[in-house]
C-alpha cells in the first residue's frame, strides 16, 4: 500500500514537472533560426533534397555514427549475453518445435525478397524520401525475422552476417575519413560530386554512408533476433 | 593538436573490425583493443602537454562546418585531462580484465572498447545532443560490459542499472529537446550565452538536464543500481565505472553548469553534500569490501559535484574556475586512481577468496590507495581538501565545513578497518599473490605518489627537508630486502642528519624538541637492533614518523605544519598496525589522530595559527582542540592505551617517550604565536589546567589496575602528559618551566622503562607481571635502569623527578590553585602503587622455574639505558644542566619567579638545591647502610627458590601468584573513579553513527523497482526543491 | 485566460507524449515482470519520442522535403523544423538498443532459473 502511494506521488511529481513544460510551450508559429538556416542551407550545401536526411548525415552526422555505435554497443552486448553455452541450450539440437503454419511458410517466401527489396530502396532514396538507412535496415530484419519464424530450424550464416556488419561500418568509418581528407571534414559527403537535387545520383556520398548503414543495422538487428532466438555461439 | 576525430575513427574502425580480427585469434584482438585504449592515452597527454605549456583550447567541427550548424568537438585543458583519465583507468583496468576478456565471447571486447570511447565523447562534444548520444554509448556498453564474464549476481545487478539508467536518458531527452525550443541551438556555448533559458520554461528544462546527469552521478538515495552493480560486476568493470565514468559524467555535469541558475546550482550542491555524508555513514556499515567501495565511491562523487557547485554559486574561493577546477580536479583525480586502484585490488582478493595476509607490494599498493583515498599527504587529495577547507573556513561555511570533515573521518574509519584486516589476513592462511593483476594497483599508487608529490613540491609545500619522511620511507621500503641492523643504523643516521640540516632553522623551542624527538627517534632505532632479521616495514615507518617530527619543528607555514602532522599521524598509525595485535588498536588510533587532525585542519585553515584576532577566537580552540585529542586527554584517551601496548615494543617507546610531545611542542608554538597567551581568553587556562590534572588522576588511576605491563606504562604516559598540561596551564615563568622540565624529564625515563620493558618481554615472552618475578639477579642492568626511572618518575628525592614534583606544587601554590595542587597530590599517591607494584612483580619476588634461562637484555637495549642513566644522573646531580636552557627559553615572557642562586633555585615559597639533595639523601642512604652492615650479625643470603609449596594445585595458578590482581582491594575505594566512561562515550557514538548508517542502507533493498523509485521520487523531490529555491 | 484559450494553445502531440511518458514511468514503477519493464521502458520512450517530434510540429506546414512545389527559397515559409525529426531518430534506434539489451538480460535471467518478478533478484542489498 505504501508503496503504491509512493508510485503515485512519484509519477505526480513527474507530471508535475512534465506537464507545464509540454504542455506550457505551445506550438511553434515558424521554425528558429537555426531550423531556417538548414532548410535554407541544406540545399544548396549538400545537393539533399531531404532536410532531414542531410542534417542526419552531414551536419549532425557524427551523432549518426555514434547512432551507429550504440546499435553494434547492443549488439556486442547481446552477442555476449546470450550465447548457447550460457543460455545452457548446448549443442543438442531442441526437441521438435511446432511447425509454422502454412500461411506463415507461404506468405514469407512471396515476402522475403519484396522485404529486401523495399529495404533497399529505402536505404538508397534516403536522401529523397522519407527514410533511410536505419528504416531500409529494420525492413530487410524484418525479413529475416519472418524467415525465422516460418522455419524455427533454419540457422542464419554468423560468418556472413558479421562480415556484411564489420564490413560495412568500417566503411562507413572509411567514407568519414575520405570526407576528412577529400573535402572539409570528417563525415563530409562532399566527396563524391553532388549531383542535381532530385535525382538518385545526387546529395555527393549521402546515399554511400546510408546503403552503408543500412547494411550494417540489417546485419546487426538480424544478429540480434538470432541471439534473442538462441542460436549464438 | 591531434583531431580527436582520428581517435573516434580509430575506435569504431578497431571496434567494428573486430569480429573479423578476432579469427586471427584473441590475443590479437585484445592487442588491437588495449592499443587504441593506449593511442587515446598518447593523444590525451599530448594535448595536455601542449595545453599546459601556454597552447590555446582548440574547437573541431564535423562535416566540414562549426557550430551552431555542426557538432564541435573541444580540446581544452579540462577535457584533455578527461580523455588522459578516461584511457589511463581502461589501460589500468586491463591488467585484470585480459583475462576474462579472453576467456567470454567477444561481445565483451566490443563493449569495452565502446565504453570508453563513449566516455571519451562525453568528455569532448560541445553538443547537447551529442553528449546524449555518447551518454548512450557509454551506458549500453556498460550494460553489456556488467554481464560480460556471466557472473550471475552481476546479470541481476545490471537488469537494476538498467531500469535506472533508461529513466535518466529520457529524461535528458526531454532536457535536450526543450532547451532546443527555447533557445533554438543544441550548442552548449551559444545556448550559455543568451538569456532564453532563464524564464520558468528555460528553468525547467534545464532542471530535465540536470536531473539527468545527477541521476547519472549516483545521488543519494536514488543510487542503490550502481551500487549493487560495483558490488558485483568484474572488479575491472567496477574500476571503470568508479574511475573513468564518473570522470566523464562529472565533467559533463562541469560543462553544463553556465547553463545553470542558482537554484539549480544549489541543488547540485545539495544533493551532492548528502550524498557524501550518507554514502559514508552507510558505507561504514558494510562488511563486504567491494560494497563498501561502491558506497565511497558514490560519497566521493558527490563531494566533487558539491564542491564544483559551489565554487561557482557564490565565488567559493575566490570565485575563480581555477579554484574550482584545482579543488574538484584534485579530489576527482585522487578519487579516480585511488578508487580505480583498490577496486582492482580488492576484486582480485575477492575473487580469489584469499583470507590471507597481502604480500608486500600489494600490501603497500592498499595502503597507499587507501590513505589517498582518505586524502593522507601526500597524495593529491590533501592538497584538494585543504584548499577546500580554507575556503570554506574563509566563507564561514561551518556546516559544510562539519560535514566534509565528518564524512572523511568516516570512510577513513572503513577503508582503514578494511586494510587493517587486509594486512593482517586470517591465521594460518598462506600469502595472497596477485601476479599480474597487482600491476593495475600498483601502477595507480605510483601516479597517486607522484602526482601528489609533484603537486606538492612546485605547490604549497616547496621545501624539499619536509618531504625527508617520505624520502625516508621510500628508501627503507625499496632496502626492505637488506639485514634489519643495517636499516636500524640508516634510520638513525637519517635522523642525525635530519637533526643537523634542520638545527639551525629551528628557534630555542624548536631545538629543545628536537632534541627529544629526533634523538628519540634514534634512540629507539638503536634499541630495535635487538632482533635480527629483515623486520619488514618497522624501520621505514620509524624513521619516516621520526622525520616527521623534525618536519613539525621545521614547518613554517600552517600548511607545511599540517603536511607534516598528518605524516605523522600516518607514519605513527602504521607502526600501530604492525604490531602483532595492533589491529583494533590502530584502528581507534588512526581515528582519533585524524580527528584531531581534523580539528586541527579547521582551526589551522580558519586562521588559527598565525596569531591574529582569529588565532585568539575559537579557531585557536579549535587546534587546541585538535591537539589535545592527539596529546590523550583525559576523555579523548581511549586510543591511547590499546596503541602503545600493541605496537611493537621499540616502537611503544618510541610513540610515549617521543611522539606524544610533538603535541606539547604545537601547545607552546601556538601559545608563543600569540603572544605567550592561550586562545579563548582567561577560562580557557583554569579548563585546561583541570583537563590536565583529571588527565593526570585519571592515567594513575587506570595504570594502577593493569595487569600487562605495557599497559601500565601506556596510561602512566597518559597520566604524565597531564602534569606538563596541568603546568603549561598555568601560563607564568614557573608554568611553562616546569612543563618543559617535565616534558624532558617524561622523555628520558619513559624511554628508559620501555626499553627495559623491552628486553624484559623480550626475553620472558610474556607481558603479564604476574608471569615474572625475581628477575633482578638475571637482569641487573634493566633491573637498576627500571629503579632509577620509577625514582625519578615517582619524584621522590635525590632524582631529578623530585625537582620537577617541587616546581609543580610551587607553580600551583603560587598560582593559588589549591585545589589543583591537592589532587595532584593525591595523582602522585597513586603513581606510587603502580610504580612499586612494576617494579616489585618484575624483579623482586621469587623467580618463575620457567624463566631460570633468562638472560639480561640485548646490547643494544642496554647500551642506551646506560647511557639515559648517565644522563639523568647528572641532570639530577646538576640541574641547571637543564633549567637553565629551560628558563632562558622560558625567557623573560612572564613576570619572573624563579632565578638561580648558584646551585639553588628559588622560587617565592622557598629553594630547591639538586645538588643538595643528592648530597643528602646519598649521605642518609650511606648511614643506613652503614649501619645496617654494622648491626647485621651473621646475615644470610636467601635463595630464590627457598620456598615451600602447599598440597594444593590450584585450576588457575597464575591467580595465587602474588602479582595477580595486585591492587584489588584499592578497587573497592577507587574503583567507581576508573570505570570506563570515556570508552562508553564514544561506544556509544559509534553506535549511533552506525544506527544511523543502518537505517540508511534499508533504502537499498536490492529490488530494482525500489531503486527506480528512488530515481523518480528523488527527481520530483529536486523539483519541488527548486521550485522553493 | 480562457480555459478555451488555454486549451487551444496545448501541443496534441506534446501531450500525449508526456501522458505516455508517464504510463511508461508508472509501469516501470508498478509492474514487477521483467519482460513488461522492458515494456514499459520502451513505452517511456516512445512517449519522448512524441515530445521530441512535438516541437519541431508547426501547424499546416509539410514534410521538410524539397520537390517540384519547394525550393530552398520558400522552404523555411513552408516547412516544419527538420531539427527534432533528425533527432527522434537517433532516439528512437537508441531506444531500440535498450530495449533489446533489457529484453536479453530478462531472457538471460530467466534462463538462467531466476523468477519473471523483478522482486526476485535483490539478493545484492544494503
Amino acid at each position: 500500500m505504501m508503496r503504491r502511494v509512493l508510485v503515485f506521488l512519484a509519477v505526480a511529481g513527474l507530471a508535475a514537472a512534465l506537464l507545464p513544460l509540454a504542455l506550457g510551450t505551445g506550438v511553434p508559429e515558424a521554425p528558429g533560426a537555426l531550423a531556417t538556416a538548414y532548410l535554407e542551407d541544406a540545399p544548396g550545401d549538400f545537393g539533399a533534397a531531404n532536410v532531414v536526411t542531410a542534417i542526419v548525415v552531414s551536419y549532425r552526422g557524427f551523432d549518426t555514427l555514434g547512432e551507429v555505435a550504440v546499435l553494434f554497443a547492443a549488439t556486442a552486448g547481446v552477442g555476449a549475453l546470450l550465447t548457447r553455452k550460457r543460455l545452457g541450450i548446448g549443442d543438442a539440437e531442441p526437441a521438435d518445435k511446432p511447425a509454422a503454419t502454412e500461411i506463415l511458410v507461404t506468405a514469407t517466401g512471396l515476402l522475403t525478397g519484396l522485404l529486401v527489396m523495399f529495404g533497399v530502396y529505402i536505404f538508397l532514396h534516403g536522401h529523397l524520401t522519407p527514410g533511410g538507412g536505419f528504416q531500409g535496415g529494420v525492413v530487410i530484419a524484418t525479413a529475416l525475422l519472418l524467415g525465422l519464424l516460418a522455419r524455427p530450424e533454419s540457422k542464419l550464416s554468423h560468418g556472413i552476417l558479421s562480415a556484411v556488419e564489420s564490413l560495412s561500418g568500417a566503411a562507413y568509418v572509411g567514407m568519414g575519413l575520405a570526407g576528412a581528407f577529400l573535402a572539409w571534414g570528417f563525415l563530409d559527403p562532399r566527396v563524391l560530386p553532388l549531383g542535381r537535387i532530385g535525382s538518385l545520383v545526387s546529395a555527393g556520398s549521402i546515399p554511400v554512408i546510408y546503403s552503408l548503414i543500412g547494411l550494417k543495422v540489417g546485419a546487426e538487428l538480424s544478429g540480434i533476433l538470432d541471439a534473442l532466438k538462441g542460436d549464438r555461439e | 593538436m591531434v583531431n580527436p576525430l582520428w581517435l573516434f575513427a580509430l575506435s569504431l574502425g578497431a571496434a567494428f573490425l573486430l569480429p573479423l580480427v578476432d579469427r586471427l585469434g584473441r590475443r590479437i584482438a585484445l592487442a588491437l583493443v588495449h592499443g587504441v585504449t593506449a593511442a587515446w592515452l598518447a593523444a590525451g597527454i599530448f594535448w595536455l602537454s601542449i595545453l599546459l605549456s601556454g597552447g590555446e583550447a582548440m574547437d573541431f567541427g564535423t562535416a566540414g562546418f562549426m557550430a551552431p550548424l555542426a557538432i564541435v568537438l573541444r580540446v581544452g585543458l579540462a577535457e584533455a585531462a578527461g580523455v588522459t583519465a578516461v584511457a589511463l583507468t581502461g589501460l589500468l583496468a586491463a591488467s585484470s580484465l585480459t583475462r576474462s576478456l579472453r576467456d567470454a565471447p567477444l561481445g565483451g571486447s566490443m563493449a569495452l572498447l565502446m565504453v570508453l570511447m563513449g566516455l571519451s565523447g562525453i568528455v569532448l562534444t560541445r553538443d547537447l545532443f551529442n553528449l546524449f548520444v555518447f551518454l548512450e554509448i557509454s551506458a549500453i556498453g556498460t550494460y553489456g560490459f556488467l554481464g560480460f564474464d556471466d557472473r550471475k549476481p552481476a546479470l541481476r545487478a545490471a537488469f537494476k542499472y538498467m531500469i535506472a539508467g533508461g529513466l535518466a536518458s529520457s529524461l535528458y531527452l526531454i532536457g535536450v529537446i526543450y532547451v532546443y525550443r527555447l533557445a533554438d541551438t543544441l550548442n552548449l556555448d551559444i545556448a550559455a550565452s543568451g538569456t532564453a533559458l532563464s524564464g520558468p520554461a528555460g528553468t525547467a528544462a534545464v532542471f530535465f538536464l540536470l536531473a539527468a546527469l545527477l541521476v547519472e552521478l549516483k545521488p543519494f538515495p536514488a543510487n542503490g543500481w550502481a551500487v549493487d552493480a560495483y558490488e558485483t560486476a568484474h572488479p575491472g568493470v567496477s574500476a571503470i565505472l568508479s574511475g573513468a565514468s564518473a570522470t566523464a559524467l562529472l565533467l559533463a555535469l562541469w560543462k553544463i553548469l553556465p547553463l545553470l541558475g542558482p537554484a539549480h546550482l544549489s541543488l547540485v550542491a545539495a544533493s551532492g553534500l548528502a550524498t557524501f555524508a550518507a554514502g559514508n555513514l552507510v558505507g561504514a556499515r558494510q562488511d563486504r569490501p567491494l560494497r563498501m567501495l561502491g558506497y565511497s565511491s558514490v560519497a566521493q562523487v558527490g563531494l566533487v559535484a558539491a564542491v564544483a557547485a559551489l565554487a561557482r554559486l557564490s565565488g567559493l574561493g575566490d570565485g575563480g574556475s581555477d579554484f574550482a577546477a584545482m579543488v574538484a580536479g584534485g579530489l576527482l583525480l585522487n578519487h579516480l586512481l585511488a578508487k580505480t586502484g583498490l577496486f582492482l585490488l580488492a576484486g582480485a582478493v575477492e575473487d580469489d577468496r584469499a583470507r590471507g595476509p597481502l604480500s608486500p607490494l600489494a600490501l603497500a599498493a592498499a595502503g597507499i590507495l587507501s590513505a589517498a583515498l582518505v586524502g593522507l599527504p601526500p597524495f593529491p587529495g590533501f592538497w584538494a581538501k585543504w584548499r577546500l577547507v580554507r575556503a570554506l573556513a574563509d566563507s564561514g561555511r561551518w556546516w559544510i565545513l562539519a560535514l566534509v570533515l565528518g564524512g572523511s573521518l568516516l570512510e577513513a574509519f572503513y577503508v582503514f578497518r578494511w586494510l587493517g584486516a587486509r594486512t593482517k589476513g586470517e591465521a594460518g592462511e598462506a600469502p595472497v599473490r596477485l601476479g599480474i593483476r597487482g600491476a593495475g594497483p600498483v601502477l595507480a599508487a605510483l601516479l597517486l605518489v607522484a602526482a601528489g608529490t609533484l603537486g606538492g613540491i612546485r605547490g604549497p609545500v616547496p621545501d624539499l627537508l619536509l618531504w625527508a619522511p617520505w624520502a625516508a620511507a621510500a628508501v627503507l621500503f625499496l632496502l626492505d630486502g637488506i639485514p634489519g641492523r643495517l636499516k636500524g643504523i640508516l634510520s638513525a643516521a637519517a635522523a642525525a642528519a635530519f637533526g643537523a640540516a634542520v638545527w639551525g632553522r629551528l628557534d630555542g623551542l624548536g631545538q629543545f624538541f628536537a632534541v627529544m624527538l629526533l634523538g628519540g627517534g634514534a634512540l629507539f632505532s638503536i634499541a630495535a637492533l635487538r632482533k635480527g632479521g629483515a623486520r619488514r616495514g618497522l624501520y621505514p615507518l620509524l624513521s619516516a614518523a621520526t622525520l616527521a617530527l623534525g618536519a613539525i619543528l621545521a614547518a613554517r607555514t600552517p600548511l607545511e605544519f599540517f603536511f607534516a602532522w598528518e605524516t605523522m599521524t600516518a607514519a605513527s598509525w602504521l607502526l600501530v598496525l604492525r604490531g602483532r595485535d595492533g589491529r583494533k588498536p590502530a584502528l581507534s588510533y588512526i581515528v582519533f589522530g585524524l580527528g584531531g587532525a581534523f580539528l586541527l585542519m579547521a582551526g589551522l585553515a580558519a586562521g588559527g595559527w598565525d596569531g591574529g584576532t582569529a588565532a585568539a577566537g575559537w579557531p585557536g580552540l579549535l587546534v587546541l582542540a585538535g591537539l589535545l585529542v592527539k596529546a590523550g586527554a583525559l576523555g579523548v584517551h581511549v586510543w591511547l592505551p590499546g596503541s602503545y601496548a600493541e605496537s611493537d615494543d621499540e616502537s611503544s617507546g618510541f610513540l610515549s617517550a617521543a611522539l606524544s610531545k610533538a603535541p606539547v611542542f604545537a601547545l607552546f608554538a601556538l601559545a608563543l604565536s600569540l603572544g605567550a597567551a592561550l586562545p579563548g581568553g582567561p577560562w580557557t587556562s583554569r579548563v585546561l589546567g583541570w583537563l590536565g590534572l583529571a588527565t593526570a588522576l585519571g592515567g594513575a588511576l587506570y595504570a594502577v589496575y593493569q595487569e600487562d605491563i605495557k599497559r601500565t606504562l601506556a596510561y602512566s604516559s597518559l597520566g604524565q602528559i597531564g602534569y606538563i598540561l596541568l603546568a603549561f596551564a598555568a601560563m607564568d615563568q614557573a608554568g611553562w618551566t616546569t612543563s618543559l622540565y617535565l616534558a624532558l624529564n617524561h622523555f628520558l625515563y619513559k624511554s628508559m622503562l620501555f626499553l627495559a620493558v623491552a628486553g624484559v618481554i623480550q626475553r620472558t615472552g610474556t607481558r603479564n607481571m604476574y608471569e615474572m618475578g625475581g628477575l633482578i639477579k638475571k637482569m641487573p642492568v634493566s633491573f637498576l635502569s627500571v629503579l632509577m626511572a620509577i625514582i625519578a618518575l615517582s619524584g621522590v628525592p635525590p632524582l631529578s623527578g623530585f625537582g620537577g614534583k617541587w616546581l609543580l606544587y610551587s607553580t600551583l601554590i603560587g598560582k593559588g590553585w589549591y585545589l589543583e595542587a591537592a589532587v595532584a597530590f593525591f595523582a602522585s599517591g597513586v603513581a606510587f602503587l603502580y610504580l612499586y607494584r612494576l617494579i616489585h612483580s618484575i624483579f623482586l619476588g621469587q623467580p618463575k622455574p620457567s624463566q631460570s634461562e633468562v638472560r639480561e637484555a640485548p646490547a643494544a637495549l642496554v647500551l642506551p639505558q646506560l647511557l639515559l642513566m648517565a644522563v639523568l644522573m647528572a641532570v639530577s646531580v646538576f640541574p641547571r644542566l637543564m633549567l637553565d636552557p629551560i628558563l632562558a627559553l622560558v625567557g623573560d615572557r612572564f613576570p619572573t619567579t624563579l632565578a638561580f642562586e648558584g646551585s639553588r633555585l628559588r622560587s617565592a615559597l622557598g629553594y630547591w638545591d639538586g645538588t643538595l639533595t643528592m648530597v643528602v639523601t646519598g649521605g642518609v642512604f650511606a648511614l643506613c647502610l652503614a649501619w645496617m652492615l654494622a648491626n647485621l650479625h651473621n646475615p644470610q643470603s636467601v635463595r630464590q627458590f627457598n620456598i615451600v609449596f602447599a598440597a594444593e594445585r590450584p585450576l588457575r595458578p597464575e591467580t595465587t601468584h602474588y602479582a595477580w590482581r595486585f591492587f584489588e582491594p584499592y578497587r573497592k575505594a577507587l574503583g567507581f573513579l576508573t570505570r570506563e566512561r570515556a570508552e562508553r562515550f564514544w561506544d556509544a557514538f559509534g553506535t549511533g553513527a552506525a544506527s544511523v548508517g543502518g537505517a540508511l542502507r534499508r533504502l537499498y533493498t536490492g529490488n530494482g523497482q525500489t531503486y527506480a523509485l528512488h530515481v523518480v521520487l528523488y527527481v520530483a523531490v529536486l523539483y519541488l526543491l527548486l521550485g522553493v529555491l | 485566460m480562457s480555459i478555451l484559450e488555454f486549451v487551444s494553445r496545448i501541443n496534441p502531440v506534446a501531450a500525449s507524449g508526456a501522458v505516455l511518458v508517464l504510463v511508461g514511468v508508472w509501469g516501470v514503477l508498478a509492474r514487477p515482470n521483467l519482460f513488461k519493464i522492458a515494456i514499459a521502458t520502451s513505452v517511456l520512450e516512445t512517449g519522448v519520442n512524441l515530445v521530441i517530434l512535438s516541437t519541431g510540429y508547426i501547424r499546416g506546414r509539410t514534410a521538410p522535403i524539397l520537390d517540384s512545389a519547394a525550393d530552398a527559397s520558400t522552404a523555411a515559409a513552408r516547412m516544419t523544423d527538420p531539427v527534432p525529426q533528425a533527432l527522434v531518430l537517433t532516439a528512437i534506434v537508441i531506444g531500440l538498443a535498450v530495449t533489446a539489451l533489457q529484453l536479453s538480460y530478462a531472457v538471460r535471467l530467466r534462463a538462467a532459473g531466476g523468477g519473471s518478478s523483478i522482486e526476485s533478484y535483490g539478493d545484492e542489498k544494503w
